[in-house]
Parts: C-alpha cells; structure tokens; sequence
C-alpha cells in the first residue's frame, strides 16, 4: 500500500529525495514516464539501490572499461563465463580474480549515481512510495553484499547541477540518435583527444556515450563543448541517411535508429520515401515500427493525392496488422482506386470491425456512403437498420424494413432478423403473423435443404474419402506384386523363369485391373509372353535338330554294338572267353541301349567254370549234369544261375554266376582229412618213430599213438604239467623225449619205451641224436652225448646255458649257448678250434655249420646273406631246408635262400611231398594244408579245421598233422 | 669348518698343486689332494658312489652336495678330495658351471696329458657327455690305424643301442670286429654284452652265465628253504591260489604259465612259473610263495 504519490511536475524528484531522506524512510519510490520505470531503495533514508530495468542506459562493463579496471579481453572472458553459468557480470569478474569486492562496489555506486542524475532530467512522470522493499533479484543482491549506501543529499546538489547543465547542454544536442561530424580544418582539442578521435562521421551520439570513458553527462558536457568551440557539427540529413542505408544490412536496429532521428527532426516536411526507406529497414526486425512508418507514408501520399500508391502501401499495412479500424478506414477512402470485389471485403472488415468497436456513427457514414454499392443487398440495409437503431435513430425502421422487403423470398434469416427488430422498436412496419408464419417456414424448407446439402456434401466426401483409401491401398498392394514380379524377372532367364513372371504381372493386372501398377503390369506381361513365345519357337527348332543327330547317333551306336556281339559270339565259339567277354564287357553300357529290350536280354557272357583239381563235373541247378571241368557256360547279365562242382573225395562246392562274374571263374575243390584222432590234450610236439608217432604236450604226458589205426597205444609221465612240452628228437626210427625236468626216455619203432640218461639238474634246453646216440644239453651249460644205451660217452661244458645243440657232417656237434657263441666239438667230445659268435639268435645250425638266424640271415663261415624271416621252425630234408614264413615258405639250398608265397603263412614248417621233392605241403595259419607245385600254383587243399603243428608223413605214405587243438589227422598226400 | 676346508684347500693346491681330473683317473694319482670332476650317485650315511670311481667316497662333515630332484640325472660336480687314512674324503663340492668347458678341458688334457690315463678321460667323456656330443666325440676318436677294437668297445660301452653305433659298423663293415669285442646286433641295434645280457635275462655269476631267473631263484630259495617248505606243505583245497596249492590246482585256475624255470635245492625242486601278471613259486610241486607283476 502506497503512503506516498504524486506528479513529478508539482513535487520535483529533489524535494522527494530530501523528504524521504529526512524522515529517514525505508521502502520503495517507484518514478514512471511514459514506458520507463526506475525503482529506488531507500534504507533508514539512504538510497540502497536504483533499479531501472533493461531500460537503463548505463551499463556496469562502460564503468568497469571507463575505470580501467578491467580490459576488454577480461571482459570477453567474463562475458563467456557468464553466458555458460548464468552468472553476473560482476560475480564472473570476481570468480575470475579480475575484480575484488570492493572494486565492485565502487563500480555500482558509480552506476547508482549515474542513474539517479539521469531522474533529475525527468520534468514530467508519476512517483510512489511504498513502504515495503522491493523483491530483490540476484543483481540487487550483489549490490546489497557490497552494501553500496548513498547519501541522498549528495545526489541532490550534484543532480540539480547537472540538470542545469542539462538544459543547455540540450539546446545544442536535441537528439542522442543523431550522428557527428568533426569540422575539416580544426586542429584537435588538447583535452580528451580520444573521445574526439572516436568521432569520425559514423557513429551517433549515443553510441559515443555507451563507448565513451566519462559519465554520460561529462562525455555529453565535452561534446557541447566541442560543438560549441566548432570543432564538431551535427551530421546532415543527407549523411545522417547515407549512414542508416550503410547500416541496413549488418545493423539494421541502429539503422533503424537514425532512421526514426531523421524522420523526427523531419517532421511535416518529410516525403513518402523516407518513411518507406524507413518501413523497409524495419520490415527486417521490427514489423510495428515498419506498420507506424507506413501508415505515416500512406498519409503523405493521400495528403499528396496518390491514391493508387496509398492503396498499394495499404495492402501491406492489411497484411502486417488486419483489422485495424483505422487502416480499412483509409482504405475505405480510398475505394475508388481499390478494385469493386476488394471495396466489398473491405466494407465488410470495416463494419465489423466498427461495429466490435462500438463505433456505430462511424459504422453508418460508412454504410450510408456504400449505398451505391449494396443498396440492393438485403444484409447492407439490415447493418444500417442494425447501426441506426443503436443510436436511435427513426430512419431505422425504414431501413429494416427495407431489408425485410429485399429479403423476403431468398433470405428470411435477414427478414427474420429484420422483423425481430422491427418488432423490438414496436414499429408499424413488422410483419403480420401470417406473413411471419410463411417466413419462418421459408427459413425451415431452406434450413431443412442447406442441411441436406450439408449431409449430402459430407457424405460425397466420406465417399470420395473411401474410393480414395481404398484406390491408394489397391494401388499399394498391387505395386508390392509388380515389384515381386519383377524381382522374379530379374532373377529368371529361362523361358520358366520367364513365364512365372509372366503370370505374375498378369496377377497383378487382374487382381488391381483400375491401379496404375495394374496397367504396369498388363504391359509387362503382354511383353514377356512375345517374349516367351520367340524363345519357345527357337527352342523347339533346336530340340528337333538334336533329336535328329540323336536319332543317327544311335543307329550307328546300335550298328557297331551288333557287331561287338558277333564277333563276340565267334570269339566265345572259339573257345576264347576272355577275349569274347573284353569285347562285351568294353561295351559301353550306355551303347547297350540303343539296343531293343529282346536283344539286350538275349546277350549272353560266356564264363568258363574250371577247378582244382580239373575234371570236376559241373551240375546246374536242377542237379543235372552240364558237364566236366573246363567248361564254358553262357550267362545273362544281372542275373544269378546257381552250379554245382563236384569231384570224387572233394567238397562240392555251390557256386554262383551270372554275366557279371569274372570270365574265368577257378573252383578250388577242398578236401577234408582221411581221418581224424582227437587226443585229451593239446599238442606242442611230434615226432615219428616207424608207425608209433609220438606226441608231447604241457601235461608232462608223452603219448605214443599208432598211425596205421590212429589210437593211442601208451602214455608216458616223464615231465611236469605246466612245464614246457618234451623235446622230441627223431633218429632212425626211435624217438628221443626229453622233458623240461627229469629224466630223457626213447621210443622205439614198436612203441616200446626205455628210460636214458641222467635225471636233469637244470632244465634240459636242447637235444639232438649224434652218432646212433644221443646229446642232451640244459641250462647250466652241460652237454652230454649218451650212447644208445644211455651211456655217457663224453661231457662238455659252456659257460652260458645252451639253445640249441645240431650235428655235424664230421660226426662232431654244434653247440649254440645263449650268449650266441657257437661252440665246433668232435665225436669225442673235444672242441674243435676257437668258438665263434654267431651275429644273431639262431634258428638252425645245419651239418655243415651253416645258421638260420631268426632274422633270417644265412650264416655261413662269417658271411651273411639276408633272407626271409622264419616264422616256424625249419626242416632238413633232403638237400634243402624248409622254413615257414609269414607270407609263406622259404627254402634253402647251400647259400641261397629262396621266399614262396602262399595264400597264408606257414603254422609249421613245411614238408618236400612224397611224390614230386620239388612240390610242397604247406600248413597255413588259416587252417588249411595246400600243396604248392614247382611254380608255386597250388594244386591240392585239405581243410584242417585248426593250425597245424606238425608235419610227418608216414610210412603209409600220408601226411600226419598234428593241430593245436588236440587233433591229429591224416591227410591222402598223392592228387587225384 | 668350512673355513677350515677352504684354507686347507688353499695350503694343499699351493703346496701340491691340483689340476682339475676326472673321477675315472682318481685311482691313477698319488696326490694327497684331488681336484676332479664327477658325478655323484648314491649315498650312504656318509659315503657316496661318484661314477668312474670304483669304492664310495667319504663326505667330510658340514659339506654340502648339490642335489637335483629324485627322478633327474645327478649334477656334475666339482669335487676337492683329500686323502687320510681313511681313503678319500670330500671337503668341497660345487656344479660344474659349463658341460662345454669341462669337455674342452679334458679333451685338451688328451693331447697334453699323460697316455696312461687317456682311456679313463675317454671313459669319463664318454660316459658324461650328452649324447650328441658323445656320439661327435666318439666319432671324432676314431682313427683306421689306431686301436679300432679297442674304440668300438668304448662306443659299444657308452653308445649301445644307438643308431650311430648300428650305422658306423655298417659303414665301415666292422661286422666281425664287433662280434669280436662282444658287441651284439638285436632288432637292428648293436648293443653291449651289458645290455644284451640284460635283455636276454642272463647275468654272470661265478664267471658263468647263468639265467637270472634261475640264479635269483636259488638265491632267494636258499636262503630260507625251510621257511618255504613249511609253507608249502600246508593243506589247501581253497579256490585261489595260496601256499600249498599244488601244481595240478594251480594249472587248473590259471592254465599253462608262460615261462618255467627251476632249480634244484637240496634234493628239493623248486619252480618258478611266470604268468602275465604274477609268478608263483613251488617247492616240491606246492605253492610256497605268490608275487604279482606289476
């Protein structure tokens, strides 16, 4: 609430301040003039603080810069920080360390003081006081924390001074916006040189305060001075524009300054051209400042009689501010020079405008100076009516009742509204209620229709809503399928690919036949069909060209397969199978059908069936007798025909064959064993004295059965069980067993037994006969030769347990210890020269020292020659010497060993047969006995039914084999 | 005390002077003093085996032999030894710092150093030597007019079972030389009589070679023969095997064995049959004693 209020003309600003100071007020004096307000603090009767808003001319930086206090650089920096934190000027400066507090404060006194001189300028404005302090902001605060206190008195002396000042100072300098020019010719004042020098002809006066070092007042003090000396004048109108026009572009708000200075001090002498110079500057920022200038211009020109150019300015002023009463006034005036359709836009914004404004005379000059033009319009009479009974005039009536007249059929809302007035003012001239009655009805029929018409519309546009939505989705559904179908068009060369594409636009054309991508893909398809069909007529002709050269191809295929056949037929008639089948078989079974299905089927492949051993006779399936070993059968392809091959003591054997079989199929015919003996335990050894062959196994049993009848005929204990099996020692009919431990015994020819030798004092490891007696050997390095009565002849002594003891050719014995030396002793037992060491483990040492090594090395007298590794035993026969091995058998014969292959290897060593020395019976691993001829062919085979571990033939002439399984069988040596 | 070792190290080598030998050539000096290099094997309380030197060597106490780990090779060393009343002591051991150094060393000492004692260096080069450099070294010694018996005994000794060895003899056709010095070929390799023997399971016992199945056999049944026929002669009808399971029972559970020896102790035989994960004894056709292989 307000204690104190007043104008500043009947209490000057010197007598508040001095009022308010002398009471020692506190509380807010709040001066206004025109738009401009200054709020001053008053604290215990000292002034606080100045607020003058934006509006303030003095700046703090101007202080600051003036002062020296801060550079314009620190200020920039200062000004960057402000901007980024929000944060005063004054405060960024501090927090910088550029300014402490107290430079601050002296600063905004300054300013305070500087602001209050510029109030006793104010000869005219409004004052308040309010007891309360103002709301402070964050600039007050800053002030109140450098608690800047001025003494009003002081203010008042200085202000009152410069307001004096002021006066004079304002005679010379009229307008702060107005430019200085120094005077050519005049040498420089010798004070304040530099405020002289920033006058050069472009800056204004207000701009030379701002930048000036002075307060405003000693800066404007100087500038009188200077005017007043003649070193500086006012700039002329002419430069005063030629500098707003320089500045229009970059500045156009200081432009626009010098501008409102030129057109100020111009004032009624002032042309059209300026103010639109003006209104063109100020189009750019300031569209009210361009509306004021303009509407000034429209003035000049109607003052000056330019209608058309008025008007022109006019249609802008319409667009910058429509509605404004006053410019459709001047436009209304100027309606002889506007177009007939714009005077009735423009009547009709005036009257409304008008009538807003409540301004109904006006409103009725205007409508009555229409009357030419709407004056027969029911509505214009209805406004007059309307704007006349507002000001009560009689002439009202007439006019209602004019509109009611015009109105009467086409509009009877106007006629309605007319009556309805009419009947307001109780007039004569109101309607009856029958004329009434009709009115209103005609106003229903037309309501009734305009809403018809209305539904009607709406309705239209929905529908036309609708075909549009449903147009634009058909037409973006059909464009996806011509895009697919293009897709596939693309992706597609061949005539397929092509139709598929095809078909594909013509879906589009027929699923959206009224979308442009229908029509798209009408053409689309119609292009790929002629395509299609050239490439299916080109097609067609190749095909029949190639079916042609087909055709050929294939009559001189089926004429050279013809021939293959008959010649292979004379080939086969010949008795050359293998030549007749190549020539069938290198028929290319793509050839073959170019052939009829009869004469494929009528092709047959000779295969000649032979066996071992020939002779065999050849049955077919239906077990009758086709005929005898060899023999050439002919045979479809794919088809199987079952054989029998039977011989006399064989195995028949079924085989299978059809065109497809190898051309000469070989039929191994097997024999079994004549008979067959198992005995209780397995067999390690064997040996044959006469008819009695004996057998050792690891029950420490040595059985002697008799081969004639194949029983057993005696079974002797002379080992352990679990020990290894007796050696068994063959020699001119008897057999020689000596076991692992214990005591050696002979088996006669005729089965009979007797015991020889010592019992073993370490285990005998090797024995062989010498000189119608016999040697034994154990582990302790002794051996001993016994006559054939068991007698010791001699002994000898090794160092080293012995392997292996042979005879020689000389009656003497070789002696092969375990540390491989090979002791020569002569039949009486002395050594014969040095010992020699053998280069490896010995399988054999022959009569005539030569040594199987178990690597298969041949060691005769220091020389070694390599040979197959044995893998049995090996057997002196003959001249030769038979050892197994694993890809067969191996001879040896003086220096040479010779390899065999056989189907497997060798289980034992092998026996020379009976009849041919050169042929060969060989026990393989798999369990058959073959018989190897000199070329190595196998010529006969016994399935034995286990691995053999012994060959013997007896004197029966059949071959005795021993199996590791505990059977003993014999076996018809010669081939059927 | 080690100060005390040290400074009689220091009297002795200035006294006597003390060039760096090998172990193998201990027993070929007189000196009192002996500063050799060795590898050390077992010890015993205080003696310890160094390879070269036949009889173990005494510690002297507070002295420390450098160890390696329990499955490694032991270290070379450098060795000072003393001799007193007792044999040889040793009063300093260190590791030899460099193999290169020490073979260089002793190489050159067979060009310098006395001819009676080149084939104990050779010996101690031989057998310390990483196998490339002894097979460099034994290469480089041969000589086609020198004692070639006596330089492939040497490789037969330190290179058996090596291919160098095998491609030498087969290179310069030493076939019957070899054979000669008891150097045997098994599966291609030429290997000593050491090895051979060893692979055959034959040792030499009282100058003979016996089976070393046999001879451990008697000497382990010996020794304790009664123990073991008091054993054997329990009754058992149990169906594992056990003492006094006869022969009959034990053919019955476990078949044939693959190896029998036997040896006969007193009138008493006794049987060592060997199955593929055990061995069992018997005295007299019974059971005394079953081991597993493992």
């Amino acid at each position: 609430m307000s204690s104190l209020r007043g104008h500043l003309e009947h209490f000057g600003l010197q007598e508040l301040l001095q009022t308010l100071s002398h009471g020692a007020r506190t509380g807010t004096l709040q001066i206004e003039r025109d738009k401009e307000k200054v709020s001053i603090v008053f604290e215990t009767g000292h002034i606080t603080l100045v607020r003058s808003g934006s509006a303030s001319r003095i700046r703090l930086r101007s202080i600051l810069l003036r002062g020296g206090v801060v550079s314009e650089e620190q200020l920039l920096n200062a000004r960057q920080d402000q901007q980024r934190t929000g944060m005063l000027l004054g405060r960024a400066l501090i927090e910088r360390g550029i300014i402490d507090d107290f430079q601050l404060s002296q600063a905004l006194r300054l300013k305070l003081e500087e602001e209050l001189f510029d109030l006793f300028l104010w000869e005219s404005g409004t004052f308040e006081f309010f007891p309360e302090l103002i709301q402070s902001t964050a600039e007050d605060e800053i002030q109140q924390v450098t608690r800047v206190q001025v003494d009003p008195m002081t203010i008042i002396i200085e202000g009152l001074r410069q307001a004096d000042e002021w006066k004079l100072i304002r005679d010379r300098i009229k307008d702060l916006r107005w430019i200085l020019n120094p005077v050519e010719g005049t040498p420089p004042p010798a004070e304040s040189h530099s405020l002289f020098m920033m006058i050069d002809g472009h800056r204004s006066i207000d701009e030379l305060l701002s930048q000036a070092t002075s307060t405003r007042f000693d800066t404007c003090s100087i500038l009188y001075r200077f005017i007043e000396e003649g070193k500086v004048r006012e700039a002329s109108a002419g430069e005063m524009m030629e500098e707003a026009r320089f500045r229009k572009k970059d500045r156009p708000a200081s432009s626009l300054s010098l501008y409102e200075a030129l057109i100020d001090r111009a004032g009624s002498s002032m042309g059209h051209t300026l103010l639109e110079e003006a209104a063109e500057c100020a189009a750019l920022h300031d569209h009210e400042a361009e509306a004021r200038f303009l509407r000034r211009a429209v003035e000049i020109l109607k003052m000056n009689g330019d209608g058309p150019g008025a008007w022109i300015r006019l249609q802008r002023l319409l667009v910058l501010a429509p509605g404004t009463t006053e410019d459709l006034q001047n436009a209304w005036t100027l309606r002889q020079h506007i177009p007939t359709r714009r005077v009735h836009t423009i009547l009709d914004d005036l009257v409304r405008s008008l009538r807003r404004s409540g301004e109904f005379r006006q409103l009725i000059l205007s409508l009555k100076e229409a009357e030419s033009l709407r004056g027969t319009d029911a509505s214009y009479w209805l406004q007059l009516g309307e704007a006349l009974q507002r000001v009560k005039d009689p002439s009202a009536e007439k006019c209602l009742a004019k509109a009611i007249e015009l109105a009467d059929k086409n509009s009877p809302e106007i006629a309605l509204r007319a009556e309805r007035i009419l009947r307001e003012l109780n007039s004569d001239l109101a309607l009856n209620e029958d004329d009434l009655a009709q009115l209103r009805q005609r106003r229903g029929t037309i309501d009734t229709n305009r809403k018809i018409r209305h539904w009607a519309m709406i309705g239209s546009a929905a529908l036309f809503f609708i075909i549009c939505l449903i147009q634009v989705s058909s037409e973006w559904r059909a464009r996806g399928l011509l895009s697919a179908a293009r897709s596939i068009e693309a992706s597609n060369i061949d005539t397929s690919g092509m139709m598929s594409a095809a078909l594909a636009f013509e879906r589009v054309a027929k699923e959206h036949p009224w979308t442009f991508a229908g029509s798209s893909g009408a053409i689309a398809s119609a292009r790929l069909h002629g395509t299609i069909n050239n490439l299916l007529a080109t097609e067609k002709t190749t095909r029949s060209h190639a079916l042609q050269m087909q055709r050929e191809a294939r009559q001189k295929n089926r004429n050279l397969v013809r021939e293959s056949i008959h010649k292979a037929i004379e080939l086969r008639n010949q008795g050359d199978v293998i030549a007749a089948r190549q020539l069938l078989d290198q028929l290319d079974p793509s050839a073959t059908q170019v052939l009829s299905e009869i004469e494929i089927k009528s092709i047959r492949f000779p295969v000649q069936i032979e066996s071992r051993p020939s002779g065999a006779r050849v049955l077919d399936s239906h077990q009758k007798v086709i005929g005898n070993t060899p023999m050439i059968v002919d045979l479809a392809k794919e088809t199987d025909s079952v054989f029998f091959v039977e011989r006399s003591g064989c195995k028949t054997k079924t085989i299978r064959l059809s065109g497809d079989s190898s051309p000469v199929v070989l039929v191994s015919l097997v024999r079994g064993p004549l008979r067959t003996y198992t005995l209780p335990s397995p067999i390690q050894n064997s040996a044959l004295a006469g008819d009695a062959l004996v057998l050792a196994g690891r029950d420490g049993l040595v059985r002697v059965v008799d081969v004639t009848q194949l029983h057993t005929t005696g079974e002797h204990l002379i080992g352990i069980e679990g020990h290894p099996a007796a050696l068994l020692v063959e020699q001119k009919g008897e057999v020689l067993a000596v076991p692992y431990s214990g005591r050696a015994i002979v088996v006669e020819q005729n089965g009979e037994i007797r015991a020889l030798g010592p019992t073993a004092a370490a285990p005998w490891t090797a024995a062989c006969g010498l000189n119608d007696g016999w040697v034994l050997a154990d582990a302790n390095g002794l051996v001993i030769h016994l006559d054939a009565r068991g007698k010791t002849v001699w002994k000898y002594h090794c160092d080293a347990p012995i392997s292996l003891v042979s005879p020689s050719i000389n009656g003497g014995l070789f002696v092969i210890d375990r540390t491989r030396l090979q002791h020569h002793i002569d039949g009486r037992g002395k050594p014969i020269g040095s010992t020699v060491r053998l280069p490896g483990e010995v399988n054999q040492v022959l009569p005539d020292g030569r040594a199987l090594l178990q690597d298969g090395t041949l060691w005769i007298d220091h020389t070694m020659t390599a040979g197959p590794v044995p893998s049995t035993e090996s057997r002196h026969q003959g001249l030769k010497d038979y050892y197994g091995t694993e890809q067969g058998w191996a001879t040896v014969t003086g220096s040479i060993t010779e390899e065999h292959m056989s189907r497997s290897g060798a289980s034992c060593a092998p026996l020379a047969a009976a009849g041919n020395p050169e042929s060969t019976w060989v026990a393989g691993v798999d369990g058959i006995l073959r018989l190897h001829d000199p070329s190595g062919e196998i010529t006969s085979e016994v399935e034995l039914g286990s691995t053999a571990v012994d060959l013997q033939r007896s004197r029966q002439g059949r071959i005795l084999v021993t199996l590791a399984d505990g059977r003993l069988c014999d076996v018809e040596e010669l081939e059927r | 005390m080690i100060s005390t070792a040290l400074l009689t190290i220091a009297i002795l080598s200035t006294t006597c002077g003390s060039d760096l030998i090998t172990a193998d050539e201990l027993r070929l000096t007189d000196a009192s003093l002996a500063h050799l290099q060795g590898r050390v094997g077992d010890r015993i309380g205080n003696a310890i085996q160094i390879d070269g030197i036949s009889d173990p060597v005494r510690v002297a106490s507070r002295v420390k032999i450098p160890r390696r780990g329990r499955r490694e090779r032991p270290l070379l060393l450098d060795l000072w030894l003393v001799r007193n009343d007792q044999g040889w002591s040793i009063i300093q051991a260190l590791p030899v710092g460099s193999w290169e150094q020490s073979l260089a060393h002793h190489r050159a000492r067979l060009s310098d150093g006395p001819s009676d004692r080149h084939g104990s260096i050779l010996r101690f080069l031989l057998r310390e030597a990483p196998l490339p450099a002894r097979q460099e070294l034994w290469l480089a010694l041969h000589s086609p007019h020198g004692d070639v018996s006596r330089w492939l005994l040497l490789g037969g000794q330190f290179l058996s079972g090596e291919a160098i060895l095998g491609e030498t003899i087969e290179r310069l056709g030493l076939h019957a030389l070899a054979l000669e010095q008891q150097l045997f070929l098994l599966e291609g390799r030429w290997l000593s009589k050491t090895d051979y023997y060893r692979i055959q399971g034959l040792v030499v016992a009282d100058g003979k070679v016996t089976d070393s199945r046999r001879e451990s056999l008697t000497k382990s049944t010996s020794m304790k023969l009664d123990k073991i026929l008091a054993v054997s002669r329990k009754n058992t009808v149990a169906k594992i095997i056990r003492s006094g399971s006869t022969r009959k029972s034990v053919v019955a559970l476990h078949g044939s064995p693959g190896e029998v020896t036997w040896v006969r102790i007193q009138d008493h035989l006794v049987e060592e049959w060997t199955y593929h994960d055990q061995v069992v004894r018997l005295i007299d056709g019974r059971v005394f004693e079953i081991d597993s292989i493992q």
